[in-house]
């Protein structure tokens, strides 16, 4: 991966993901309730398979985005080329899922229900983002071979038959 | 219904359109309604008309105008 690229990558999961998963949270939610204090270590082992899962997912999404679509998360500097590589292959959306785990996780560890409320927003908000914005985007971008993908690989399940491109 | 929708979106979440000259089959997404404003648009609708708006069908065949947005508001109050 070039340094530039691994460079620009870091800089929007600090920014976007951390956002999302760690300023927003903490600054507004945890913090001023002071539940940060006391995490549920009953729920530490399913908030610990989460936190690995979304980590181990993101990485992998990212990874995909740089090796095989030479690009980023960030929209500003999206992949060259159409991502369906990975998990790709069987849900359009690994990524979000990936966060949204990490943020399952933080619900999980620290029991508190304006965090599960925030999670919630998330989920919806990312299901707007993805159906209003990102799904046009990358079916005027990429054409027949995004619907022919959209026909096979559903938008937040996950597909038992992976996708091959070749097949379509 | 309309009406009321109309002045929620102008009011609050597009700034730089002109009431007036917008049509109930113009399309909010090309004036610039954002995911959050989408969120805050159907947080307004459900609170206001009481219907629950199903997430399964936030779509832009359903938000897309204002013609399909009041249309999807009085089907869910049906159903």
């Amino acid at each position: 991966m070039q340094p530039f690229l691994a460079f620009k990558i870091l800089l929007f999961t600090a920014l976007v993901p951390g956002a999302v998963l760690f300023y927003i949270p903490y600054y507004w939610l945890v913090a001023p309730s002071a539940s940060l204090q006391s995490p549920k270590l009953l729920l530490a082992l399913p908030a610990g398979v989460c936190f690995i899962l979304g980590t181990a997912i993101y990485l992998r999404c990212v990874w995909d985005f740089a090796i095989e679509g030479l690009g980023t998360p960030a929209p500003i500097d999206p992949p060259k080329k159409l991502v369906i590589t990975g998990l790709y292959r069987r849900t359009r959306n690994p990524m979000f899922q990936g966060v949204l785990l990490l943020l399952l996780a933080e619900c999980l560890l620290f029991a508190n229900p304006a965090l599960l409320v925030y999670a919630l927003s998330i989920a919806l908000l990312f299901h707007i983002a993805v159906v209003f914005h990102e799904e046009p985007g990358l079916s005027s971008r990429f054409g027949v071979s995004y619907s022919e993908y959209c026909r096979k690989v559903p938008r937040w399940g996950f597909a038992l038959r992976a996708f091959s491109s070749d097949a379509a | 219904m309309k009406e009321k929708l109309k002045t929620f979106i102008f009011a609050e979440l597009i700034y730089h359109e002109d009431p007036a000259s917008f049509g109930d089959e113009d399309n909010l997404l090309d004036a610039g309604l954002d995911s959050m404003g989408i969120m805050r648009l159907i947080m307004f609708a459900e609170k206001e008309f009481g219907v629950t708006l199903p997430d399964t069908e936030i779509e832009p065949d359903n938000v897309g105008s204002l013609n399909k947005l009041e249309n999807w508001i009085k089907r869910s109050g049906q159903a």
